[in-house]
């Protein structure tokens, strides 16, 4: 053999990577070159024994536990985020809604009522201050209870949102 | 690939939550050994395949044919190992030497070996170990690993060839000092 096969050629030829008729001639020169075959065998061998060495990697147990529970975290913290959003969003909706109020003619009329209502408040007050103190105590307490009642509900709902949320 | 895992990674995309966590579980295997071969390091290794699953998960749903996932799959873990070598190049000055996180296996005794290949491939740069990795452990064809590293096919048979020399002139000294 005049003539050896570069060895780029023979690290492509041991992975199939080279045109047919390549593939052929490397083929049948290896078959009487004892020289290019030890290289075929050498880098065959630095093969096997990077396979070997990965192959018998210990792999860490648990991985899908953390990444799911990093998946659960990020959706969490997506949902406490959403939730601002839409709070921020309601506020200024309803602040623009109050100023539009206030210039438009729906404005006089709503200060009427405004007006209205507070008459109507203050002689609330008044009442109260002719009442008795047990009264006032109870009205106290009622309005307590309903305010307890609906702050209770307003958790159970944001709870089961994220129920819903965690993947 | 087989038929089941095809259904497995359509199910995933479809956003059913325990099929994405069995599909962790049969390429968690694939993914950490993966990166391990780049970034030789058992800490980082795992960290990095958290991310890459993380990844997957945010991305899964862009996959066009669910066969092209373990294509896919490598990709991403090779890229995310490669930028995590980046930026922890630029923290800190050494690498990290790692020979732990091996089992003794019966077809695997010879220690004295494996630390030579350790430390052979610690010598190595991580686009070199990439390019090992991905043709000795997956098997991958050049056209897969030129799409998987971005990179021409011309690029991985010559990067291939020079890691495979480099690896084997290393082994070969190592042999030598013994
Ligand atoms: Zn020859």
């Amino acid at each position: 053999m005049q003539y050896h096969i570069p060895q780029e050629r023979l690290s492509a030829y041991i992975d199939g990577e080279l045109v047919p008729e390549e593939m052929e001639a490397t083929r049948r020169h290896l078959n009487q070159c004892q020289e290019c075959m030890s290289v075929v065998e050498s880098y065959q061998a630095v093969g096997s024994s990077v396979r070997a060495l990965l192959d018998s990697l210990y792999v860490p147990e648990g991985i899908e536990a953390t990444v799911l529970q990093r998946l659960e975290m990020m959706s969490g913290s997506r949902q406490t985020r959403h939730l601002f959003e839409v709070y921020l969003a309601g506020m200024a909706v309803a602040f623009f809604g109050m100023m539009l109020l206030i210039i438009s003619p729906i404005g006089r009329f709503v200060r009427v009522v405004f007006r209205l209502l507070a008459a109507m408040l203050h002689g609330l007050l008044m009442m109260s201050s002719v009442l008795q103190l047990v009264w006032i105590v109870g009205v106290g307490a009622f309005m307590f209870v309903v305010l307890g009642i609906s702050l209770v509900g307003i958790r159970r709902m944001l709870h089961s949102i994220q129920k819903e949320a965690v993947l | 690939m087989n038929e089941s895992d095809v259904a497995l990674i359509r199910a995933a995309m479809s956003g059913r939550s325990e099929s994405f966590s069995t599909l962790v579980t049969h390429y968690r295997n694939f993914v950490y050994r993966t990166v391990y071969g780049i970034l030789r390091n058992a800490a980082d290794a795992e960290d990095v395949t958290q991310e890459t699953f993380i990844k997957v998960y945010q991305s899964l749903k862009g996959l066009r044919q669910p066969e092209t996932f373990p294509t896919w799959l490598a990709r991403t873990a090779v890229r995310t190992a490669l930028n995590w070598v980046e930026k922890s190049n630029r923290s800190r000055a050494a690498p990290l030497e790692g020979n732990i996180g091996y089992v003794q296996r019966d077809e695997y005794r010879s220690t004295q070996i494996r630390i030579d290949v350790e430390n052979a491939l610690n010598q190595l740069s991580p686009e070199h170990r990439a390019v090992i990795v991905l043709r000795e452990l997956h098997g991958f064809n050049y056209e897969e690993m030129a799409r998987i590293l971005e990179v021409p096919v011309g690029t991985v048979r010559s990067r291939l060839f020079n890691a495979r020399t480099k690896l084997r002139q290393l082994l070969s000294d190592e042999r030598g000092d013994a």
